[in-house]
């Protein structure tokens, strides 16, 4: 059905103010699942197309910022292929984000901390993305899909998974 | 990770901000191509490219009657390979409708995980239930093939690509199933 140019013209003015008021949640999204062999800018531009296309089907059903994390996570999550290895994620911190480029122990640890998600598994990358972003379990839960209770399980066993990489590298 | 670190990584991090005019005008750029309909999402193009493979099938049971008239091969041949296209152009529309069958905006982030290597897994199984039936047909046709001098090197040539094709493709077919058990793995509820 041809959409009348007013219609599009107003979608496009929704799509851009989503696209630009949440673009450090999906720009955050996607760097953590990029790789050399999916690079950020394909997983960016796949967000924002899935973004548009559900724009009408959202509507304030519910809260938006839950909408686009899930959106940008199963997107990536979709987009990477599994027969991928997971590599670490070759795309740096600063690529995208204005990062303090100085030689500090917290932005050193920062990075770390990013390369450290690159390497874990997909839900754990969202788990852990989600927590880092103070999202409440009852959040995390329906983003993800999992029960409150095993929010609490899974987030500590991949904080010690972390913890496990930290200590090998 | 010491947790006093952890709190000011957890600070620093949602503090990250964007490099802003690069993705300002990305989406700028994006929003006027899906105004013109111009993008479609990975999901519907690997549809769309499945479904395209689908129709490829369907050239097979067209293409029948040339190996009857042209290479005097015996009818139960010609209907194996019109049938061989249409079975592979079934399957082929069935994976397309699976791969759309999952709206990504509707279900959490571990359904769109089992989706994914659920798709994975349906493309593996079609090129393997593809490539032994193709196989089973080409050792048909060589069967029925009027004797002559070359044949002889038909067959080395077959065997030749079936040796390497297994050698490509078994190593992939390990990995590849060791990777899907660990995304089985990463999905399983520890409760």
């Amino acid at each position: 059905m041809q959409m009348t140019a007013e219609r599009n013209t107003e979608r496009q003015k929704q799509f851009l103010a989503i696209a630009n008021d949440y673009k450090n949640v999906v720009a955050k999204v996607c760097s953590i699942y990029a790789s050399a062999d999916v690079p950020f800018a394909d997983l960016y531009q796949e967000v924002l197309i899935n973004l548009w296309a559900g724009i009408d089907s959202f509507q304030g059903k519910a809260k938006i910022s839950s909408w686009i994390y899930r959106l940008a996570i199963n997107t990536c999550i979709s987009f990477i292929r599994t027969n991928r290895r997971h590599i670490e994620g070759r795309m740096g911190l600063t690529e995208v984000f204005d990062i303090p480029d100085v030689n500090d122990d917290s932005v050193a640890q920062l990075r770390e901390l990013y390369r450290l998600i690159s390497l874990l598994s997909p839900i754990d990358k969202a788990l852990i993305t989600l927590w880092l972003d103070e999202k409440s379990y009852d959040e995390i839960s329906d983003i993800l899909g999992i029960s409150k209770a095993n929010v609490g399980t899974r987030l500590h066993r991949a904080r010690t998974r972390l913890t496990e990489l930290a200590s090998k590298s | 990770m010491n947790t006093p670190d952890l709190d000011l990584i957890k600070q620093q991090w949602q503090q990250l901000s964007v490099k802003v005019d690069n993705l300002e005008q990305a989406n700028q750029r994006l929003s006027d191509q899906l105004a013109r309909n111009n993008a479609k999402s990975y999901q519907q193009r690997l549809a769309g490219r499945v479904k395209g493979i689908s129709w490829a099938g369907l050239m097979l049971p067209v293409l029948a009657p040339m190996l009857y008239f042209s290479l005097n091969m015996p009818v139960w041949i010609c209907f194996v390979y019109a049938i061989f296209g249409v079975v592979m152009c079934i399957l082929n529309r069935r994976l397309s409708n699976f791969i759309l069958s999952k709206n990504l905006l509707e279900i959490p982030a571990t359904e769109a995980l089992q989706h994914a290597t659920a798709v994975r897994l349906y493309q593996k199984n079609v090129r393997i239930l593809g490539s032994l039936l193709a196989i089973l047909l080409l050792f048909g046709m060589y069967y029925v093939l009027p004797p002559s001098e070359h044949r002889s090197y038909i067959l080395m040539g077959g065997v030749v690509g079936l040796v390497l094709g297994l050698a490509i493709a078994i190593p992939r077919c390990i990995t590849n199933a060791r990777l899907a058990r660990s995304m089985a793995q990463s999905l399983s509820d520890p409760e």
